[in-house]
Protein backbone atom coordinates (compact mmCIF):
# COMPACT_ATOMS: atom_id res chain seq x y z
CA UNK A 1 0.00 0.00 0.00
CA UNK A 2 1.17 3.52 -0.69
CA UNK A 3 -0.12 6.87 0.52
CA UNK A 4 -0.19 9.62 -2.07
CA UNK A 5 -1.85 12.31 0.03
CA UNK A 6 -0.46 12.02 3.57
CA UNK A 7 -1.48 15.58 4.49
CA UNK A 8 -5.05 15.17 3.28
CA UNK A 9 -7.77 14.39 5.80
CA UNK A 10 -8.89 11.20 4.02
CA UNK A 11 -5.62 10.49 2.24
CA UNK A 12 -5.16 8.65 -1.02
CA UNK A 13 -4.27 5.11 -0.07
CA UNK A 14 -3.54 2.93 -3.10
CA UNK A 15 -2.88 -0.79 -3.34
CA UNK A 16 -0.14 -0.39 -5.94
CA UNK A 17 2.37 2.34 -6.85
CA UNK A 18 1.68 1.67 -10.53
CA UNK A 19 -1.09 3.87 -11.93
CA UNK A 20 -2.40 4.50 -15.43
CA UNK A 21 -1.82 7.97 -16.89
CA UNK A 22 -4.45 10.32 -18.22
CA UNK A 23 -5.20 9.82 -21.89
CA UNK A 24 -4.20 6.17 -22.00
CA UNK A 25 -7.28 4.39 -20.69
CA UNK A 26 -10.25 6.55 -21.68
CA UNK A 27 -12.38 7.18 -18.62
CA UNK A 28 -10.98 4.08 -16.95
CA UNK A 29 -12.58 1.12 -18.66
CA UNK A 30 -10.87 0.91 -22.07
CA UNK A 31 -8.65 -2.06 -21.22
CA UNK A 32 -11.06 -3.74 -18.83
CA UNK A 33 -11.87 -6.56 -21.26
CA UNK A 34 -8.22 -7.18 -22.04
CA UNK A 35 -6.34 -7.14 -18.74
CA UNK A 36 -7.09 -7.35 -15.04
CA UNK A 37 -7.19 -3.68 -14.10
CA UNK A 38 -7.09 -4.32 -10.37
CA UNK A 39 -3.29 -4.76 -10.49
CA UNK A 40 -3.04 -0.99 -10.93
CA UNK A 41 -3.21 1.40 -8.01
CA UNK A 42 -5.54 3.81 -9.79
CA UNK A 43 -6.49 5.06 -13.22
CA UNK A 44 -6.47 8.70 -14.27
CA UNK A 45 -9.22 9.68 -16.69
CA UNK A 46 -9.02 11.60 -19.91
CA UNK A 47 -9.32 15.36 -19.47
CA UNK A 48 -12.69 16.53 -18.19
CA UNK A 49 -13.81 20.12 -18.73
CA UNK A 50 -16.93 22.00 -17.76
CA UNK A 51 -18.17 22.33 -21.32
CA UNK A 52 -17.80 19.93 -24.26
CA UNK A 53 -14.57 20.21 -26.20
CA UNK A 54 -14.64 19.10 -29.86
CA UNK A 55 -10.89 18.56 -29.94
CA UNK A 56 -8.36 19.18 -32.67
CA UNK A 57 -8.89 18.37 -36.36
CA UNK A 58 -7.41 15.21 -37.78
CA UNK A 59 -4.72 13.99 -37.95
CA UNK A 60 -4.19 13.90 -34.22
CA UNK A 61 -1.44 11.33 -33.98
CA UNK A 62 1.72 10.62 -35.92
CA UNK A 63 4.44 8.06 -35.30
CA UNK A 64 7.99 9.21 -34.71
CA UNK A 65 11.16 7.20 -34.28
CA UNK A 66 10.49 5.17 -31.13
CA UNK A 67 7.40 7.12 -30.20
CA UNK A 68 4.60 9.32 -31.44
CA UNK A 69 3.10 12.77 -31.13
CA UNK A 70 -0.51 13.02 -30.01
CA UNK A 71 -2.85 15.95 -29.63
CA UNK A 72 -6.56 15.40 -29.05
CA UNK A 73 -7.20 18.97 -27.96
CA UNK A 74 -8.83 17.95 -24.67
CA UNK A 75 -11.76 16.35 -26.53
CA UNK A 76 -14.49 15.40 -24.06
CA UNK A 77 -18.25 15.73 -23.86
CA UNK A 78 -18.20 17.99 -20.80
CA UNK A 79 -18.38 17.05 -17.15
CA UNK A 80 -22.14 16.44 -17.01
CA UNK A 81 -22.10 13.88 -19.83
CA UNK A 82 -18.87 12.31 -18.56
CA UNK A 83 -20.53 11.63 -15.22
CA UNK A 84 -23.72 10.36 -16.84
CA UNK A 85 -21.83 8.02 -19.13
CA UNK A 86 -19.24 6.67 -16.73
CA UNK A 87 -20.39 6.73 -13.11
CA UNK A 88 -21.74 3.19 -13.29
CA UNK A 89 -18.55 1.84 -14.79
CA UNK A 90 -16.48 3.70 -12.17
CA UNK A 91 -18.47 1.91 -9.50
CA UNK A 92 -17.73 -1.46 -11.10
CA UNK A 93 -14.12 -0.82 -12.08
CA UNK A 94 -12.59 -2.17 -8.90
CA UNK A 95 -9.85 0.44 -8.57
CA UNK A 96 -9.70 4.12 -7.60
CA UNK A 97 -10.46 6.62 -10.34
CA UNK A 98 -8.68 9.99 -10.46
CA UNK A 99 -10.26 12.67 -12.66
CA UNK A 100 -7.90 14.73 -14.79
CA UNK A 101 -8.88 18.41 -15.00
CA UNK A 102 -6.84 20.59 -17.34
CA UNK A 103 -6.20 24.10 -16.05
CA UNK A 104 -9.05 26.33 -17.11
CA UNK A 105 -10.80 29.51 -16.02
CA UNK A 106 -10.91 29.32 -12.22
CA UNK A 107 -14.73 29.50 -12.10
CA UNK A 108 -15.02 26.65 -14.59
CA UNK A 109 -12.45 24.61 -12.71
CA UNK A 110 -14.38 25.03 -9.49
CA UNK A 111 -17.67 23.97 -11.09
CA UNK A 112 -16.08 20.98 -12.79
CA UNK A 113 -14.36 19.87 -9.59
CA UNK A 114 -17.58 20.32 -7.64
CA UNK A 115 -19.56 18.21 -10.11
CA UNK A 116 -17.03 15.41 -10.04
CA UNK A 117 -16.59 15.47 -6.28
CA UNK A 118 -20.32 15.25 -5.67
CA UNK A 119 -20.63 11.90 -7.46
CA UNK A 120 -21.18 9.37 -4.71
CA UNK A 121 -21.14 5.64 -4.24
CA UNK A 122 -24.37 3.94 -3.16
CA UNK A 123 -22.90 4.12 0.36
CA UNK A 124 -22.64 7.90 0.17
CA UNK A 125 -18.86 8.17 -0.20
CA UNK A 126 -17.15 10.16 -2.94
CA UNK A 127 -16.89 7.90 -5.98
CA UNK A 128 -13.74 9.52 -7.29
CA UNK A 129 -10.53 9.15 -5.35
CA UNK A 130 -8.75 12.38 -6.29
CA UNK A 131 -8.35 15.12 -8.86
CA UNK A 132 -5.29 15.54 -11.04
CA UNK A 133 -4.88 19.15 -12.13
CA UNK A 134 -2.98 19.40 -15.40
CA UNK A 135 -0.92 22.56 -15.85
CA UNK A 136 -0.29 23.91 -19.36
CA UNK A 137 3.22 23.77 -20.76
CA UNK A 138 3.73 27.50 -20.35
CA UNK A 139 2.64 28.06 -16.79
CA UNK A 140 3.87 30.91 -14.64
CA UNK A 141 4.47 30.04 -10.98
CA UNK A 142 1.97 32.65 -9.77
CA UNK A 143 -0.83 30.99 -11.78
CA UNK A 144 -0.49 27.67 -10.00
CA UNK A 145 -1.93 28.88 -6.73
CA UNK A 146 -5.08 30.25 -8.42
CA UNK A 147 -5.76 27.01 -10.22
CA UNK A 148 -5.19 24.83 -7.18
CA UNK A 149 -7.37 27.15 -5.12
CA UNK A 150 -10.10 26.94 -7.76
CA UNK A 151 -10.13 23.14 -7.54
CA UNK A 152 -10.04 23.27 -3.75
CA UNK A 153 -13.02 25.62 -3.79
CA UNK A 154 -15.11 22.97 -5.50
CA UNK A 155 -13.70 19.77 -4.08
CA UNK A 156 -12.39 18.27 -0.90
CA UNK A 157 -10.74 15.41 -2.76
CA UNK A 158 -6.94 15.10 -2.72
CA UNK A 159 -5.33 17.17 -5.48
CA UNK A 160 -2.42 15.95 -7.55
CA UNK A 161 -0.80 18.68 -9.64
CA UNK A 162 0.67 17.54 -12.95
CA UNK A 163 3.61 19.71 -13.96
CA UNK A 164 5.08 20.04 -17.43
CA UNK A 165 8.28 18.09 -17.98
CA UNK A 166 11.16 20.52 -17.93
CA UNK A 167 9.23 22.95 -15.80
CA UNK A 168 11.15 25.02 -13.31
CA UNK A 169 11.25 23.87 -9.67
CA UNK A 170 9.44 27.16 -9.03
CA UNK A 171 6.27 25.52 -10.38
CA UNK A 172 6.64 22.68 -7.93
CA UNK A 173 7.30 25.16 -5.16
CA UNK A 174 4.11 27.03 -6.05
CA UNK A 175 2.11 23.81 -6.03
CA UNK A 176 3.50 22.93 -2.61
CA UNK A 177 2.62 26.34 -1.25
CA UNK A 178 -0.87 26.00 -2.69
CA UNK A 179 -1.22 22.83 -0.60
CA UNK A 180 -1.30 20.34 -3.41
CA UNK A 181 -1.27 16.78 -2.05
CA UNK A 182 1.15 15.34 -4.60
CA UNK A 183 3.08 16.31 -7.72
CA UNK A 184 2.86 14.41 -10.99
CA UNK A 185 5.80 14.80 -13.37
CA UNK A 186 4.87 15.32 -15.97
CA UNK A 187 3.17 16.51 -19.10
CA UNK A 188 5.44 15.78 -22.10
CA UNK A 189 6.90 18.49 -24.29
CA UNK A 190 5.55 19.22 -27.75
CA UNK A 191 6.94 17.60 -30.83
CA UNK A 192 6.14 17.74 -34.52
CA UNK A 193 6.14 14.90 -37.00
CA UNK A 194 5.38 14.66 -40.71
CA UNK A 195 2.42 12.50 -41.65
CA UNK A 196 2.94 11.40 -45.27
CA UNK A 197 -0.63 10.17 -45.68
CA UNK A 198 -1.90 13.65 -44.94
CA UNK A 199 1.07 15.52 -46.36
CA UNK A 200 1.14 17.72 -43.31
CA UNK A 201 2.88 18.22 -40.00
CA UNK A 202 1.27 16.94 -36.84
CA UNK A 203 2.02 18.79 -33.64
CA UNK A 204 1.37 17.23 -30.26
CA UNK A 205 2.77 15.95 -27.02
CA UNK A 206 5.66 13.57 -27.60
CA UNK A 207 5.40 10.08 -26.11
CA UNK A 208 7.82 7.18 -26.03
CA UNK A 209 10.76 5.71 -24.10
CA UNK A 210 12.85 8.88 -24.40
CA UNK A 211 10.59 10.61 -21.91
CA UNK A 212 11.95 8.46 -19.10
CA UNK A 213 15.22 10.33 -18.97
CA UNK A 214 13.51 13.74 -19.00
CA UNK A 215 11.17 12.77 -16.18
CA UNK A 216 13.98 11.24 -14.15
CA UNK A 217 15.87 14.51 -14.43
CA UNK A 218 12.86 16.45 -13.12
CA UNK A 219 12.14 13.98 -10.33
CA UNK A 220 15.68 14.45 -9.05
CA UNK A 221 15.29 18.23 -9.23
CA UNK A 222 12.21 18.23 -6.98
CA UNK A 223 12.99 15.22 -4.82
CA UNK A 224 13.76 17.55 -1.91
CA UNK A 225 10.17 18.71 -1.60
CA UNK A 226 8.24 17.14 1.22
CA UNK A 227 5.46 15.92 -1.03
CA UNK A 228 4.77 12.59 -2.77
CA UNK A 229 5.98 12.53 -6.37
CA UNK A 230 4.39 10.55 -9.19
CA UNK A 231 6.59 9.94 -12.22
CA UNK A 232 4.99 9.50 -15.63
CA UNK A 233 6.70 9.11 -18.96
CA UNK A 234 8.39 6.44 -20.97
CA UNK A 235 8.02 3.46 -18.65
CA UNK A 236 8.65 0.25 -20.60
CA UNK A 237 10.21 -2.06 -18.00
CA UNK A 238 10.31 -2.79 -14.30
CA UNK A 239 13.79 -1.24 -14.28
CA UNK A 240 12.25 2.01 -15.49
CA UNK A 241 9.82 1.91 -12.59
CA UNK A 242 12.43 1.10 -9.95
CA UNK A 243 14.66 3.88 -11.22
CA UNK A 244 11.85 6.37 -10.67
CA UNK A 245 11.12 4.96 -7.22
CA UNK A 246 14.78 5.08 -6.25
CA UNK A 247 15.03 8.66 -7.46
CA UNK A 248 12.30 9.71 -5.06
CA UNK A 249 8.97 8.95 -6.71
CA UNK A 250 6.29 7.39 -4.52
CA UNK A 251 4.32 6.13 -7.50
CA UNK A 252 4.46 5.97 -11.28
CA UNK A 253 1.98 6.21 -14.12
CA UNK A 254 2.19 4.01 -17.19
CA UNK A 255 1.38 5.71 -20.50
CA UNK A 256 2.19 4.59 -24.03
CA UNK A 257 3.22 1.06 -23.06
CA UNK A 258 -0.49 0.32 -22.77
CA UNK A 259 -0.92 1.03 -26.48
CA UNK A 260 1.98 -1.03 -27.68
CA UNK A 261 1.79 -3.95 -25.24
CA UNK A 262 -1.16 -3.99 -22.82
CA UNK A 263 -0.16 -7.39 -21.45
CA UNK A 264 3.33 -6.10 -20.65
CA UNK A 265 1.84 -3.13 -18.79
CA UNK A 266 -0.23 -5.52 -16.71
CA UNK A 267 2.80 -7.73 -16.06
CA UNK A 268 4.94 -4.78 -14.98
CA UNK A 269 2.37 -3.74 -12.39
CA UNK A 270 2.01 -7.30 -11.18
CA UNK A 271 5.78 -7.78 -10.87
CA UNK A 272 6.24 -4.53 -8.97
CA UNK A 273 3.34 -5.35 -6.65
CA UNK A 274 4.74 -8.81 -5.93
CA UNK A 275 8.24 -7.48 -5.33
CA UNK A 276 7.03 -4.81 -2.93
CA UNK A 277 4.88 -7.39 -1.18
CA UNK A 278 7.92 -9.62 -0.69
CA UNK A 279 10.22 -6.83 0.46
CA UNK A 280 10.60 -6.41 4.24
CA UNK B 1 -10.82 -8.86 -27.27
CA UNK B 2 -7.55 -10.63 -26.52
CA UNK B 3 -3.81 -10.13 -26.85
CA UNK B 4 -2.73 -13.33 -28.56
CA UNK B 5 -0.29 -14.83 -31.04
CA UNK B 6 -1.32 -15.56 -34.60
CA UNK B 7 0.82 -18.21 -36.28
CA UNK B 8 1.58 -17.90 -39.98
CA UNK B 9 0.56 -21.35 -41.19
CA UNK B 10 0.64 -20.68 -44.93
CA UNK B 11 1.97 -18.05 -47.29
CA UNK B 12 0.82 -18.16 -50.90
CA UNK B 13 1.64 -15.97 -53.85
CA UNK B 14 -1.74 -15.50 -55.49
CA UNK B 15 -0.67 -12.98 -58.11
CA UNK B 16 2.15 -10.64 -58.89
CA UNK B 17 2.89 -8.79 -55.62
CA UNK B 18 -0.18 -10.28 -53.93
CA UNK B 19 0.33 -12.69 -51.05
CA UNK B 20 -2.19 -14.46 -48.92
CA UNK B 21 -1.22 -15.34 -45.37
CA UNK B 22 -3.18 -17.99 -43.53
CA UNK B 23 -3.06 -17.23 -39.84
CA UNK B 24 -3.96 -19.67 -37.10
CA UNK B 25 -5.20 -18.38 -33.76
CA UNK B 26 -5.24 -21.36 -31.38
CA UNK B 27 -5.84 -19.13 -28.33
CA UNK B 28 -8.61 -17.02 -29.80
CA UNK B 29 -11.90 -17.38 -27.97
CA UNK B 30 -13.68 -14.26 -29.24
CA UNK B 31 -15.77 -14.43 -32.42
CA UNK B 32 -14.65 -12.21 -35.29
CA UNK B 33 -16.73 -10.66 -38.06
CA UNK B 34 -15.52 -9.40 -41.44
CA UNK B 35 -14.47 -5.78 -40.98
CA UNK B 36 -13.25 -6.16 -37.43
CA UNK B 37 -9.54 -5.60 -37.05
CA UNK B 38 -6.48 -6.62 -35.08
CA UNK B 39 -3.65 -4.36 -33.96
CA UNK B 40 -0.37 -5.93 -34.99
CA UNK B 41 2.97 -5.43 -33.28
CA UNK B 42 5.48 -4.94 -36.12
CA UNK B 43 9.24 -5.15 -36.20
CA UNK B 44 10.87 -3.37 -33.26
CA UNK B 45 9.86 -0.45 -31.06
CA UNK B 46 12.43 1.81 -32.68
CA UNK B 47 11.15 1.72 -36.25
CA UNK B 48 7.50 0.82 -35.61
CA UNK B 49 6.48 1.99 -32.18
CA UNK B 50 2.74 1.86 -32.74
CA UNK B 51 0.77 -1.22 -33.66
CA UNK B 52 -0.67 -1.40 -37.18
CA UNK B 53 -4.30 -2.31 -37.88
CA UNK B 54 -4.83 -5.36 -40.08
CA UNK B 55 -8.14 -6.45 -41.53
CA UNK B 56 -8.19 -10.22 -42.02
CA UNK B 57 -10.90 -12.44 -43.42
CA UNK B 58 -12.27 -14.77 -40.73
CA UNK B 59 -12.20 -18.45 -41.68
CA UNK B 60 -13.50 -21.55 -39.89
CA UNK B 61 -11.42 -23.37 -37.29
CA UNK B 62 -9.80 -20.32 -35.66
CA UNK B 63 -8.12 -19.26 -38.85
CA UNK B 64 -7.87 -16.05 -40.82
CA UNK B 65 -6.59 -15.10 -44.21
CA UNK B 66 -4.87 -11.82 -44.82
CA UNK B 67 -4.03 -10.25 -48.16
CA UNK B 68 -0.75 -8.37 -48.23
CA UNK B 69 1.02 -6.28 -50.83
CA UNK B 70 4.26 -4.32 -50.92
CA UNK B 71 3.82 -1.23 -48.78
CA UNK B 72 6.05 1.75 -48.01
CA UNK B 73 5.03 1.66 -44.35
CA UNK B 74 7.86 -0.06 -42.43
CA UNK B 75 5.38 -1.99 -40.31
CA UNK B 76 3.46 -3.39 -43.24
CA UNK B 77 6.73 -4.04 -45.08
CA UNK B 78 7.78 -6.12 -42.08
CA UNK B 79 4.49 -8.02 -42.31
CA UNK B 80 5.07 -8.71 -46.00
CA UNK B 81 8.34 -10.45 -45.11
CA UNK B 82 6.75 -12.88 -42.63
CA UNK B 83 7.15 -16.57 -43.36
CA UNK B 84 5.44 -19.79 -42.36
CA UNK B 85 5.97 -20.47 -38.68
CA UNK B 86 6.36 -16.82 -37.68
CA UNK B 87 4.23 -15.59 -34.79
CA UNK B 88 2.38 -12.31 -34.81
CA UNK B 89 1.53 -10.47 -31.60
CA UNK B 90 -1.96 -9.01 -32.05
CA UNK B 91 -4.70 -7.41 -29.99
CA UNK B 92 -8.22 -8.05 -31.17
CA UNK B 93 -10.69 -8.56 -32.62
CA UNK B 94 -11.57 -4.88 -32.31
CA UNK B 95 -14.27 -2.55 -33.53
CA UNK B 96 -17.43 -3.23 -35.45
CA UNK B 97 -17.72 -5.29 -38.61
CA UNK B 98 -19.98 -5.59 -41.62
CA UNK B 99 -23.23 -7.41 -41.18
CA UNK B 100 -25.84 -8.91 -43.49
CA UNK B 101 -29.26 -8.50 -41.96
CA UNK B 102 -32.31 -10.37 -43.26
CA UNK B 103 -34.01 -8.83 -46.25
CA UNK B 104 -30.89 -8.13 -48.31
CA UNK B 105 -31.09 -9.58 -51.84
CA UNK B 106 -28.56 -7.72 -53.97
CA UNK B 107 -25.20 -7.10 -52.34
CA UNK B 108 -22.65 -4.82 -53.97
CA UNK B 109 -19.08 -5.19 -52.72
CA UNK B 110 -16.72 -2.52 -53.95
CA UNK B 111 -13.07 -1.82 -53.28
CA UNK B 112 -10.01 -0.03 -54.54
CA UNK B 113 -7.91 -1.05 -51.53
CA UNK B 114 -5.48 -3.82 -50.72
CA UNK B 115 -7.45 -4.38 -47.50
CA UNK B 116 -10.38 -6.03 -49.26
CA UNK B 117 -10.13 -9.35 -47.38
CA UNK B 118 -13.18 -8.57 -45.19
CA UNK B 119 -15.25 -8.17 -48.36
CA UNK B 120 -14.21 -11.67 -49.42
CA UNK B 121 -15.47 -12.97 -46.10
CA UNK B 122 -18.70 -11.10 -46.58
CA UNK B 123 -18.95 -12.44 -50.13
CA UNK B 124 -18.71 -16.03 -48.89
CA UNK B 125 -21.40 -15.41 -46.29
CA UNK B 126 -23.67 -13.82 -48.88
CA UNK B 127 -23.18 -16.57 -51.44
CA UNK B 128 -23.92 -19.18 -48.79
CA UNK B 129 -27.11 -17.30 -47.92
CA UNK B 130 -28.21 -17.27 -51.57
CA UNK B 131 -27.82 -13.52 -52.16
CA UNK B 132 -26.93 -12.04 -55.52
CA UNK B 133 -23.45 -10.60 -55.21
CA UNK B 134 -21.53 -8.20 -57.43
CA UNK B 135 -17.89 -7.46 -56.68
CA UNK B 136 -16.50 -4.29 -58.26
CA UNK B 137 -12.78 -3.68 -57.97
CA UNK B 138 -10.63 -0.84 -59.15
CA UNK B 139 -6.91 -0.31 -59.58
CA UNK B 140 -4.37 1.54 -61.63
CA UNK B 141 -3.55 -1.51 -63.78
CA UNK B 142 -4.89 -5.06 -64.16
CA UNK B 143 -1.81 -6.47 -62.42
CA UNK B 144 -2.65 -4.39 -59.35
CA UNK B 145 -6.12 -5.92 -59.03
CA UNK B 146 -6.91 -8.71 -56.65
CA UNK B 147 -6.79 -11.88 -58.79
CA UNK B 148 -10.35 -12.28 -59.96
CA UNK B 149 -9.82 -15.91 -60.98
CA UNK B 150 -10.14 -16.77 -57.30
CA UNK B 151 -13.69 -15.40 -57.10
CA UNK B 152 -16.54 -17.95 -57.27
CA UNK B 153 -18.38 -18.00 -60.62
CA UNK B 154 -21.67 -17.17 -58.96
CA UNK B 155 -20.31 -13.72 -58.12
CA UNK B 156 -20.58 -11.13 -60.89
CA UNK B 157 -17.31 -9.33 -61.25
CA UNK B 158 -16.72 -5.85 -62.61
CA UNK B 159 -13.40 -4.09 -62.87
CA UNK B 160 -12.14 -0.62 -63.59
CA UNK B 161 -8.53 0.14 -64.40
CA UNK B 162 -7.07 3.54 -65.07
CA UNK B 163 -4.99 2.24 -67.99
CA UNK B 164 -7.85 0.21 -69.43
CA UNK B 165 -5.97 -3.08 -69.13
CA UNK B 166 -9.01 -4.80 -67.60
CA UNK B 167 -12.68 -3.90 -67.54
CA UNK B 168 -13.80 -0.32 -67.68
CA UNK B 169 -11.12 2.17 -68.60
CA UNK B 170 -11.30 4.81 -65.92
CA UNK B 171 -12.26 5.26 -62.33
CA UNK B 172 -13.98 2.63 -60.23
CA UNK B 173 -16.49 5.28 -59.30
CA UNK B 174 -17.56 5.47 -62.96
CA UNK B 175 -19.32 2.12 -62.42
CA UNK B 176 -21.47 3.38 -59.60
CA UNK B 177 -24.37 4.87 -61.64
CA UNK B 178 -25.08 1.41 -63.13
CA UNK B 179 -24.49 -0.61 -59.98
CA UNK B 180 -26.14 1.40 -57.25
CA UNK B 181 -29.74 1.17 -58.53
CA UNK B 182 -29.41 -2.63 -58.51
CA UNK B 183 -27.99 -2.95 -54.99
CA UNK B 184 -29.96 -2.95 -51.79
CA UNK B 185 -26.79 -3.06 -49.68
CA UNK B 186 -23.33 -1.68 -50.50
CA UNK B 187 -20.22 -2.62 -48.54
CA UNK B 188 -17.03 -0.84 -49.50
CA UNK B 189 -13.39 -0.74 -48.57
CA UNK B 190 -11.33 1.98 -50.15
CA UNK B 191 -10.33 5.57 -50.19
CA UNK B 192 -12.31 8.53 -48.82
CA UNK B 193 -12.78 9.54 -52.47
CA UNK B 194 -14.60 6.26 -53.10
CA UNK B 195 -16.86 6.76 -50.10
CA UNK B 196 -17.70 10.31 -51.10
CA UNK B 197 -18.50 9.10 -54.61
CA UNK B 198 -20.76 6.33 -53.30
CA UNK B 199 -22.64 8.82 -51.20
CA UNK B 200 -22.92 11.36 -53.99
CA UNK B 201 -24.01 8.78 -56.56
CA UNK B 202 -26.50 7.22 -54.19
CA UNK B 203 -28.01 10.62 -53.59
CA UNK B 204 -28.23 11.13 -57.35
CA UNK B 205 -29.63 7.80 -58.47
CA UNK B 206 -31.64 6.88 -55.40
CA UNK B 207 -32.80 10.38 -54.55
CA UNK B 208 -30.93 10.50 -51.26
CA UNK B 209 -28.83 8.02 -49.39
CA UNK B 210 -30.88 6.25 -46.74
CA UNK B 211 -29.33 4.93 -43.56
CA UNK B 212 -28.62 1.22 -43.71
CA UNK B 213 -27.79 1.24 -47.43
CA UNK B 214 -24.07 1.84 -47.86
CA UNK B 215 -21.30 0.97 -45.44
CA UNK B 216 -17.61 1.72 -45.67
CA UNK B 217 -14.60 0.45 -43.76
CA UNK B 218 -12.65 3.58 -42.98
CA UNK B 219 -8.90 3.10 -42.86
CA UNK B 220 -7.84 6.72 -43.18
CA UNK B 221 -6.95 7.36 -39.53
CA UNK B 222 -4.26 5.74 -37.39
CA UNK B 223 -5.68 3.55 -34.63
CA UNK B 224 -3.03 3.69 -31.87
CA UNK B 225 -4.96 2.05 -29.04
CA UNK B 226 -7.88 0.25 -30.69
CA UNK B 227 -9.96 0.35 -27.53
CA UNK B 228 -11.17 3.94 -27.24
CA UNK B 229 -8.44 4.93 -24.83
CA UNK B 230 -6.90 7.91 -26.61
CA UNK B 231 -9.59 9.64 -28.74
CA UNK B 232 -7.10 10.11 -31.56
CA UNK B 233 -9.41 8.44 -34.12
CA UNK B 234 -12.49 10.57 -33.45
CA UNK B 235 -14.66 11.39 -36.43
CA UNK B 236 -17.88 13.31 -36.53
CA UNK B 237 -21.16 11.82 -37.72
CA UNK B 238 -24.80 12.87 -37.88
CA UNK B 239 -25.15 11.43 -34.41
CA UNK B 240 -22.11 13.13 -32.87
CA UNK B 241 -18.50 12.20 -32.22
CA UNK B 242 -17.60 8.56 -32.83
CA UNK B 243 -14.40 6.67 -32.24
CA UNK B 244 -13.25 4.84 -35.35
CA UNK B 245 -11.69 2.06 -33.29
CA UNK B 246 -14.77 1.39 -31.16
CA UNK B 247 -17.78 2.55 -33.16
CA UNK B 248 -16.15 1.71 -36.50
CA UNK B 249 -14.12 1.13 -38.53
CA UNK B 250 -17.26 0.16 -40.48
CA UNK B 251 -19.60 3.15 -40.69
CA UNK B 252 -22.89 3.87 -42.39
CA UNK B 253 -21.88 6.25 -45.18
CA UNK B 254 -25.14 8.17 -44.73
CA UNK B 255 -24.01 9.21 -41.27
CA UNK B 256 -20.28 9.80 -41.36
CA UNK B 257 -18.18 12.68 -42.64
CA UNK B 258 -15.54 11.36 -45.04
Amino acid sequence: MIELAPRHKTGLNLSSPVLIASGFCGYGQSYQRLIDMTVFGAVVTQPVTLRPERGTPQPRVCETTAGFVLNTGLQNPGVRKVIQAHRKSWERLGLPVIAHLPADRPDDLTRTARALSSVQTPQGDALLAAIELGLPLETAPDEVEDWVAAVQAGSELPILVKLPIGGYPALAESAVQAQADALVIGTPPLGTAYAPAYRQMVKGHLFGPALHSLVLHDIQMVAGFDLPLVAVGGIHSTADIYTFLQAGATAVQIDSLLFIDPQAAYQLALDVNNTLLDSP
Amino acid sequence: MQQIRLIVSQKETIASAWWRLTLTAPDLTSPCRPGQFFLLRCADRFTCYLRRPIFPQPQPNQQFTLLIRPDPDPGLAWLTARQVGDRLDVVGPLGSGFDLPDGIQNLLLISNSQWLAPLLGLMEQAVAAGLSVTMALGARRAVDLYPVSTLPPVVEFQAATLDGSLGHSGQLTDLLPDLLPWADRVCAIGSPHLYRAIRAQAEAVRFGIPTGFAYGLLTDLPLPCGVGACCSCTRYTNTGAKLTCLDGPVFDLAEVEV
